[in-house]
């Protein structure tokens, strides 16, 4: 009795089959090789027909697609070295703000240095007139 | 006898015609012929759930921090994601329940991700040494800023994980970068696979290639996915079996939807990032010889100090976890380096099967 169970078989063997074969072709050096061939054929038709492309832009005084390129590579080129000084700017002034900081923490703690001889001078001289006050 | 023979064989028949029927209109929900219709889709279908933010922008290049969903965990550093330079990296947001950067934001990982864009006529001069030690570095620079944390992790994936293993390899030096993981990454091209085959310099003229698309900027995605369908067959076969036999699963479908609309998303690879890649990795093997130079520096992947997250899958069709595998011979072990195999394909193990949740959870406990 015809089985649809049958149908699934059938299309996994077609499927290993045609796995095998096509594994079989790929490591066919002899195909690969008239792959690259026909490749090969076909890249040097787009260059010459890149290249009539840019003749007619150049015979009608207009901008070829390679000298557009050639502007956009430039371009990008100028947003990369403005981007890196961006960012050694901002390291720059990062670096300032750190300077800063530490300067003012010196500063602070030198205040606080200067201070408390002065604290310490002025406590003497309580000590000191106390002690006449006691005499 | 005959009669009930003749009655299960058309019912069977009747139900392999609707299923066919919905088969072919899967199959033809996921083609398109406009932007409108692409856009459609993609809404339709939730794709890059996940909302983010844009931080950077250079060119095309633009680099986007994803909103968190719960309070950050300040403990982890930020997670830079690197994706591939061939597709679009919502491979990793994929939809709802498919998605790594859904589940890291939910565990309150700060996520940061690049998007390269589409190169055009003016990426025709880019090399892979600007996007590593120009791109990718002021990424990092960009979201230690934005983070205000100084430290982060590396997250690559595909070529993008080719891009950060050497970009670690050449900021060794630098102090925070504190950890790297490397999903689906290749480092030693002997073992590439068919890729390996059909770039042999022998058949394979890569300066042809080369010059016929200069003038474009960058190799268009149909040139390069034309013969990624035959990387493996079988793949291609079980991916329609499978939408015929679960095509009355409408999750499944979705999901099927999902994945091929983001096969199909391509980007044009620029074309002198493609010769290098070509003939440094897959003709050379320069990388694992220790002879790739990127900006007059030889690239030594012994330099690499940090402890590593290696995700390899066991089916990986574009490149065998034989390529990836040789971590540890090259590198000197450092502690909390992890190697792990995962059950399924370059792309499965992270937006399809099962298996990825288990991956997710790899990801989250290494880089906490």
């Amino acid at each position: 009795m015809w089985n649809i169970n049958m149908m699934d078989e059938m299309g996994k063997q077609w499927e290993k089959m045609m796995k095998q074969w096509f594994d079989e072709l790929m490591n066919n050096p002899e195909f690969l090789q008239n792959v690259g061939k026909t490749m090969e054929t076909a890249l040097t038709s787009k260059i010459l027909a890149d290249d009539m492309k840019n003749n007619i832009a150049k015979s009608m005084a207009m901008p070829t697609a390679s000298l557009v390129a050639r502007l956009g590579t430039h371009i990008m080129r100028q947003e990369s070295k403005i981007a890196e000084l961006e960012e050694h700017i901002l390291e720059l002034k990062d670096d300032i703000k750190n300077i800063l900081n530490a300067v003012e923490k010196n500063q602070n703690s030198k205040q606080k240095k200067v201070e408390t001889p002065e604290k310490a001078k002025k406590s003497d001289e309580k000590v000191k007139s106390s002690k006449k006050g006691v005499k | 006898m005959e009669k009930e023979k003749f009655n299960i064989d058309v019912k069977e028949l009747e139900q392999m015609k609707e299923k066919s029927e919905k088969f072919w209109k899967v199959i033809n929900q996921c083609k398109f012929t406009t932007h409108d219709e692409k856009d459609k889709a993609a809404s339709e279908l939730g794709i890059a759930p996940t909302p983010k933010g844009l931080v950077y922008q250079e060119g095309t290049m633009k680099l986007y921090s994803y909103f968190p969903k719960v309070k950050p965990d300040k403990k982890i550093p930020p997670v830079l994601i690197v994706p591939s330079l061939i597709n679009k990296n919502y491979i990793l947001d994929l939809v709802n329940g498919f998605s790594l950067i859904e589940f890291l934001t939910l565990k309150g990982v700060r996520v940061y991700i690049i998007d390269w864009g589409t190169a055009g006529e003016e990426h025709g001069e880019l090399t892979i040494d600007n996007y590593i030690t120009g791109y990718i570095r002021r990424c990092v620079k960009k979201m230690s800023r934005h983070s205000e944390e100084k430290k982060y992790i590396l997250l690559g994936q595909c070529i993008g994980g080719i891009l950060t293993t050497i970009y670690s390899a050449l900021f060794s030096d630098d102090k925070n970068l504190i950890s790297h993981v490397a999903m689906t990454t290749p480092v030693n091209f002997e073992n590439g696979g068919k890729l390996k085959e059909w770039t042999n310099p022998e058949t394979f003229n890569l300066d042809k290639v080369v010059n016929s698309y200069r003038e474009n900027g960058a190799i268009p995605p149909e040139i390069l996915h034309a013969g990624f369908q035959f990387l493996d067959l079988n793949l291609t076969f079980t991916k329609y079996r499978n939408l015929f036999n679960f095509v009355d699963n409408e999750a499944f479908v979705k999901l099927y939807r999902a994945l091929d609309f983001w096969g199909n998303d391509n980007i044009p690879f620029p074309v002198m990032v493609f010769k290098k890649f070509i003939k440094a990795f897959y003709q050379q093997n320069q990388l694992i010889r220790g002879e790739l130079i990127i900006d007059d520096k030889y690239v030594n992947l012994c330099d690499i100090k940090i402890p590593f997250f290696n995700i390899l899958a066991s089916n990986d069709h574009v490149f065998p976890k034989e390529a990836a595998i040789e971590w540890k011979q090259i590198m000197a072990p450092h502690k909390g380096d992890v190697e792990k195999v995962y059950d399924g394909g370059h792309v499965s193990i992270v937006a399809a099967l099962p298996v990825r949740l288990q991956l997710y959870n790899d990801i989250y406990e290494f880089i906490k």
